[in-house]
Formats: structure tokens, sequence, C-alpha cells
């Protein structure tokens, strides 16, 4: 097992090296993140990432409301993937309380949670595009998620920030005519990526910008906790989906999606895979969607027993756990929020040592952070 | 396996024996205090004193293999200030939570970084969040709130205090 | 417009009691306004056309209000917009060299333009050195890219003038190499002359080391225009804009001409080296050569849209380990085709 290389930090700038700041407003950086560059000629010697300007205090609140009401605030961590990481929460919750989700709610959860990892895709797809110059990508990323978000919004009424998982299960049924509606949707889905395919992922330019770029070999990718498309773009199959099975995933058929080459084109890769295994989950979750109550009965004033409890959960971006301390009462003591886009990016200045400036927005755009769940 | 000690008759009610933790106590025989586990999740209270050995064991042992870290944070609750580690093991799909309690008024632990490189940043978080001092630790600094901020609001004690200017 | 034209305005002048220089200067101005007036509305139209095409491309409208359905005054729309922004001028930068820079990227396009034949009598001034005049002229934008990458007083500026430099010097050779080609094959410098021969010989890309040429040109042509896959200079993406980051209103505006001025003219250069210029049956030979140049316009932005970028280091590695032996390679091919031709004859 090889030690951290803690040596990176020992950095010493001579006067061949321009610092440049990249950030926080910038075309590429998905969101106010701030990089501090140590640049020779086009090579970057050190980048340092500067975070905390999307900070907003959850784990805070999370101290401070009771159960229910710090469920809402789960969906703007991470904002395009936003029932990801309410699922978390309420699994965790479930699980300090003991509370049993019934059957329908749990295959509702994950219809929604892969429709979010496919919207969550596609709007990464799009803009890795257009980081690397490809604007059309972005156009056609964003109209296929239009779609998804309208299934989404028929489902639960909101586009970006839903709010439907509850303590105990979901808010809302699944609607009339929304197995019609998704089965049409996956019909279209289908070829259309496969044209993406042909236009982006098989083309020279795109090869020679990804492969060999950010590559972050599989021992250093366990060591500094990524996860996600990140850890198995680097060929270790760790998906919590599989791993830890939560929630009605024991019951679908799905491949965990890895690939070998460790770098940006590998990360490219598996995403795109996801997609295609979410596309299998999404059909086989609505097709055998069990009847029944959609909601657990709980007691007008939820109050969780002491004790503590993980709820971890495979978001598009990787492992987000949360992890809630109770004491009995209605407020929690605790609610951890452990965000997979904050452990990535802290292995960027190990993908991104020794590469040329214009790999950095390639690398950025492969680890795919977003800003809410990174600063929370 | 091994001679009952007095540590052995503190195990809370759901444990099981383990022979792999029986091994650890032998080897760290001050740092654990208590050890349970409850289902997958292997949970040990420890002192801080050998934290990091403890650490490096149970990432590198063949019974343990816990290569990631899942998790490394604090909580501040009624009975005191504590971090917590949770570990996961990719191999066997196992997880242990290390609980560390810490002296809520010079809260000082080792920094497990030199074990996994991913605790930077998370230690970084816990230092501002909670004032805990990761001795060791390659740069510690405040990583969300701004430098000049004064308190660590997860702290019971110093919530919702202004920063002073 | 030729010596008739110039004698016929030299006496009409007379009566005014010029003398007979003034026919000419007259003359000159005249032509000069002209060049000016077309190279200023065709860029308005351009910018319209790449964001209609780009639009289409992306399963989008484009401009569709302003003056109409289809949004023909967006351009001037935009531009009036760019005039009333205010004028932004880095305290620490050189102010001198801010100053002159876009005029330097944008002048350099009229200029060549003066010179390019719309058709057989259609020239404001007929060089007979023609195409080596043209290509000096290109390589004056570089210095005013660099100037501006300089003068901004901004690193992410500077990066950019610097990659422009490196990219244009790189693909310069291949693209004068590829227009050398053409000029062994007509024999002349002369670009009436070229288009002469395409008339009555038949466009030159057909001819097998002209088809590789005309990529060759294509090529270094992208790069010359600083457009996509070979926009690193203004990278968006990456540097924010690059070397125009710190420019506003109409200097920005300028820099914007200059660009689109460039395109129409490596584009109406390519129309008249490769396809035949104004050659053309029952049209008019102008139409024609507006036609193959907005053919190559067309082109060149259906390129832009659908490719992601390179690199800076892959830029350069293509550019001198790829590029350059294959235009080489084509000269020499060409030149044997030459004489191939010529013996048999």
């Amino acid at each position: 097992m090889s030690a951290a290389d803690l040596s990176q930090f020992d950095y010493e700038r001579d006067g061949n090296q321009i610092v440049l700041n990249m950030g926080p407003q910038h075309p590429s950086t998905h969101g106010v993140l701030r990089l501090l560059l140590t640049l020779e000629g086009e090579v970057m010697k050190d980048v340092s990432p500067d975070i905390g300007y999307l900070h907003r205090a959850s784990e805070w609140i999370g101290q401070h409301r009771n159960y229910a009401q710090v469920t809402p605030y789960m969906s703007r961590l991470d904002y395009v993937a936003a029932s990801a990481q309410e699922f978390a929460y309420v699994e965790a919750v479930e699980r300090l309380a003991g509370i049993e989700v019934p059957r329908r709610a749990q295959y509702a959860r994950v219809i929604l949670a892969e429709l979010t990892r496919i919207a969550s895709h596609l709007l990464w797809w799009a803009t890795f595009g257009n980081d690397l110059g490809a604007t059309t990508v972005f156009l056609y990323g964003f109209r296929e998620r239009e779609r998804v978000l309208d299934l989404i919004e028929l489902m639960v009424g909101a586009r970006l920030t839903h709010h439907s998982y509850r303590i105990g299960g979901v808010a809302y049924d699944v609607p009339v005519g929304f197995r019609e509606r998704v089965l049409d949707f996956l019909e279209y889905l289908r070829p259309k990526l496969g044209e993406y395919d042909a236009l982006l992922t098989g083309n020279k330019i795109l090869i020679e910008r990804a492969q060999g770029v950010g590559v972050l070999p599989p021992d250093q990718a366990v060591a500094w906790a990524t996860s996600g498309p990140v850890v198995r773009g680097s060929g270790v199959a760790m998906d919590i989906r599989r791993s830890d099975p939560y929630s009605a995933y024991p019951d679908f058929d799905f491949d965990v999606v890895t690939h070998d080459g460790c770098d940006v084109l590998s990360r490219y890769l598996v995403r795109m895979g996801e997609i295609r295994q979410s596309m299998r989950i999404i059909e086989q979750a609505i097709k055998r969607l069990p009847s029944g109550p959609f909601m657990a009965k709980l007691p007008k004033v939820f109050r969780a027993p002491a004790g503590d409890a993980y709820g971890r959960v495979e978001t598009p971006r990787g492992d987000f756990s949360v992890y809630v301390v109770g004491d009995g009462s209605g407020v929690p003591v605790r609610v951890r929020l452990r965000s997979p886009c904050f452990a990535n990016l802290q292995a960027l200045p190990v993908m991104a040592h020794g590469q040329k400036i214009g790999d950095l927005v390639a690398i950025l755009g492969s680890i795919d952070i977003v800003l809410g769940s990174v600063d929370r | 396996m091994s001679e009952p000690s007095e540590q052995n008759k503190q195990h809370t009610a759901d444990s099981e024996t383990d022979p792999r933790v029986d091994a650890l106590r032998a080897s760290f025989p001050q740092a654990i205090l208590d050890a349970a586990k409850k289902g997958k999740q292997l949970v040990l209270k420890v002192s801080g004193g050998a934290l990091v050995p403890l650490c490096r064991q149970l990432r590198d042992d063949a019974a343990f293999r816990f290569d990631y870290l899942a998790d490394l944070t604090a909580v501040d609750a009624a009975d005191g200030l504590r971090a917590v580690y949770r570990l996961y093991s990719i191999t066997s799909g196992d997880y242990a939570q290390i609980l560390v309690p810490l002296d809520e008024s010079n809260p000082r632990i080792a920094s497990v970084s030199s074990v996994w490189p991913g605790a930077i940043w998370q230690e970084r978080e816990a230092f501002d969040m909670f004032g805990i001092v990761f001795e060791g630790h390659p740069d510690l600094r405040r990583i969300l709130l701004p430098e000049d901020w004064i308190g660590h609001p997860l702290r019971k004690s110093a919530e919702g205090k202004e920063p002073k200017e | 417009m030729k010596e008739t034209g110039a004698r016929t305005l030299a006496t009409w002048l007379g009566r005014f009691g010029l003398p007979g220089w003034a026919g000419d200067v007259a003359r000159m101005l005249i032509a000069a306004v002209a060049v000016l007036v077309l190279l200023l509305l065709v860029v308005l139209f351009l910018v319209w056309l790449e964001r209609k095409v780009s639009a289409d491309i992306q399963s989008r409208m484009g401009p569709a209000r302003v003056g109409g359905r289809f949004g023909p005054l967006q351009t001037v729309a935009d531009a009036i917009k760019l005039l009333l922004k205010e004028d932004l001028i880095p305290a620490q930068g050189d102010r001198w060299l801010f100053l002159v820079a876009p005029a330097i990227v944008f002048l350099p396009a009229y200029m060549a333009l003066v010179t390019v034949p719309f058709s057989d009598r259609l020239v404001a001034k007929d060089l007979g050195v023609g195409v080596v005049y043209v290509v000096a002229v290109l390589t004056l934008p570089t210095i005013g890219l660099i100037m501006a990458g300089w003068a901004s007083n901004n690193k992410y500026s500077l990066l950019g003038g610097i990659r422009a430099v490196a990219q244009l010097v790189t693909y310069e050779v291949p693209f004068v190499v590829a227009i050398l080609c053409v000029v062994i094959m007509a024999d002349s410098l002369s670009l009436t002359e070229i288009v002469r021969v395409q008339s009555e010989q038949g466009w030159f890309i057909f001819r097998l080391p002209l088809m590789l040429a005309f990529l060759i040109y294509l090529i270094g042509a992208l790069s010359e225009t600083n457009r996509l896959p070979f926009d690193l200079p203004e990278a968006e993406s990456e540097l924010v804009a690059g070397y125009h980051t710190e420019y506003s209103g109409l200097r920005f505006a300028m820099f914007f001409l200059g660009e689109y001025a460039m395109q129409f003219f490596v584009a109406a250069l390519g129309a008249l080296l490769f396809l035949g210029g104004w050659s053309g049956p029952w049209l008019p030979g102008e139409f024609w050569f507006l036609i193959k140049a907005f053919g190559l316009i067309l082109l060149i932005m259906w390129i832009r849209w659908t490719y992601p970028r390179l690199r800076i280091d892959q830029v350069m590695h293509f550019g001198w380990k790829f590029l350059l032996p294959v235009s080489l390679l084509d000269l020499v091919w060409t030149a044997a085709w030459g004489l191939w031709r010529s013996g048999v004859k």
C-alpha cells in the first residue's frame, strides 16, 4: 500500500513560475471554485483549490431544525442531482428510527434516483463538451435533460429541487400515465445516446484531449477516498448500489460500469455507460412497480431515538453519506453530510500535477463537481 | 478465545465476539476502550493515544483491509465531544466506526492523513467547524469558512457566534 | 474598375479644372471606400449567418426578432450596443499598444481584400504579385494579437497572445506552401491570372495534388482565423476570453470585425485559388465568386460547431510534425505533376 505523497505540500516557487488565479468566477469551474495555479509556461506545477464560496451551513442547520425540516435542505446540496442527497438523508433517519418503508415507495425512490442520475450525467456531458469547445454538445445535452426534467416534474412537481423523499416514504405517488411516459422516453433516448457516441465519444480530438490525461492510479484513488465515476474510472468496482445495497436496488439487474484507463476518457466512458444502466433499472422498476401505500405510518410529531445511523448512497457524483445522531428529541444532535464532490476534488492536484493548463479544464470536468455539494 | 478482562466485561449487549477484534486488543491494549459489532459494522471506541498505528493496522492487516476512509468528522453531543471515523473495506464490504472522545476544552488528536491522504481535507473541515487540532496535519487551516472567521460553529457551546471583526 | 473608368473619371473631373491625376486619386478613393463598405456589410452578414447556422445545428432558432422573423438587424443592434459601452483601458497596461492592437488585427484583411478580383472586371487593385502581397499582409494580425495580449497587463491575455503567436507562426508555413502549390500549377503569382487559368482548364481542386493542398489550406485557414479547433488564443472556457479579455466596446468590436473579415478573406482566397473564383455558367462572375466564398464560410462554420478544441501542444505537434512535412511533399508532388503534364504536351 503506497503512502500518501504529502511532499506536494512542500512546494517552492522560483522565478520562472507565475501564479494564476482561476475563479471564483470562471466559465469552467462549474460554480464558485477558486483554483490557484502555479504555472511554468503551460505546465501546472501546483493546483490548489480554495473552496467555501458556496458554504451555506447545512450541517449547522441540521442541528437547529427538526428532522422533517432538514429534508428540503438536502436537495439544495448537489442541486443538479437533488434527489440523490435526499435519498441518503431519509435512509439514515429511517435506519436510526427503525422505520420500514413500503415497497411501492422504495420503487418510486429508485425510479426518481435513476432519473436524477440520467439528468445529472446529461448535464455533465453537456458541460464537459462545452468546456472542451464542442458547444453543440452543450445544447444537445440540455435538450435531452429537459425531457428528463419534464418526467421528474410530472412525478414530483419540481424540476431542480425535488423534495419528494420524506421520512417513511415519498410525498407523492407515482402519477397516472407515468409508466407510458417513462417508457416512451427510454425509447427516445436509446438511439440518441448512439448518436452522441458518434458525435463526441468517438471523436479523435476528444480522445486526444482525454486519453492519458489526469491519470489517477487505483491505489491513489482509494487512498484519496474518491468515489463514483472517478474511482470506477480507475478500475475499482465500488458502487454502493451493488456493494452495500439499499432500498430496492437488490431487486434490479444492472452492471457496475468500470474502465481501467484511470484517465479522463475512462471516467467519460463510465458515465456514458451508467446512463444506459440507469435506463435498465428504470425500465425494470417501472414495469414491476408494486401497489400499496407510498408512505409509512408515522406519529404526528416525529422523534428519533437516541443513537446514530448512516445512510450511504451512490449519487451520480459518488459516495454521499449522511450520518445522523439522535438523542430522542425531534431535533438531530448532528447531521453530517459527507460529500463525494468534496472528497473527489481533493484528488485534483494529484491528477493535475505536471499536466498542461489546457488539461485542467478536462480533468476538472471529468471529476464532475457541483460546488453546492463541495461547500454544503 | 482470549482471557476475559475488565474491558471485555464492558461489551455492549448486541456485540459478538470477533477474533479479529481480540487480536487488535492484544496489539493495542490501552487504546481500545470498547469494541462492538453491529451487523457489518465494527464499532471501536478508542482513546487518542495510539490512533495512527491502530489505523495503519486496520488499513494494512489482511483481516481488516479498511483501505477506504468513508467519513471523518466530529460530534458535539451531550456526552461530550468526539471524533468519528468510518472506514470501509472495498474487498470485504465491512465497515468500522471509530469513536475517539476528545477533551472539550482543548481538543487535540493525531492526524490520520499519513494513513489515508483522503483525510486531509476532512480534518481541515473538522478543525474549521469544531476547532479540533490535528497533530501532524500537513496544512491545518480553515477550509469552508473565511480565514479570519472567529469561532467554530458546530460546537454546541459556540453556536451562532458572529465573527468579531 | 479599369483604365477606361479612370479616364472617364479624369475627364469628368477635368471639367472642374482638376489636373489629370485627380482622376486616378478619385478612382482609388472610390475603390477603397467601396471595398471597405463591402467588407463591413459582409462582416455584418457573417455574424448573423454564424448565429443562424449554429442555431440550426443546435436545434435552436437563433436571432428571430430584430428586424423581422429572421432577425437580420440583430448584428446592427449588437454593434450599436457595443459602441455604447464604457471604454475600459487597463491602467497598468501599455496604453499605446493597447489602443493600436485592434486596428492591426482588422486592417490587414481589408488591405488584402483590396487586391481580390471579384470578377474579371471587378478588382480594386490588381497586383501582378498578388499572392506574395496577400501572404505578407496576412501575417500582420499576429502582431496585433501579441500586442493585445501584452498590453492588457493580464495573465490570461498574455497566455492567449503567446498561444496565438505560436499557433499562427506554426500554421503559416503549410498554409503558404499550399498556396505555392497553386502558384506552381497556374504558373503565376497574380490572382486574376490564377482564376483565368481555372476558368479555362477547370477548377484546381479537381487536380489531385491540389485537392490535398486545399485541405492543407483549409486547416491553415482555420488556424489563421483562430477558428475551432484552433481557437485556443481565445479559448473561452479556459482563458475567459484570451487576448481580448480586457477589451470592451468599440475596440472589442474591432477584434470581432477583424476576425470575421479574416474569415471572409480566407474563404474568398480559397475560392479564388481552388474553386475557380468567378468562373461559372450563366450567372455573372461576381455571383459565382460570392457563392463559392460563402460556401467555404459555411464549411468553416460547420466545423466550428461540431468539434472540440485541441490543446496547444497538440496543435503545435500537428502543425510541425504532420502538416508541414505533408505540405512540402505536396509541393514536390505538384511540381512533378506540372512537369509531367507539360512534358506530355
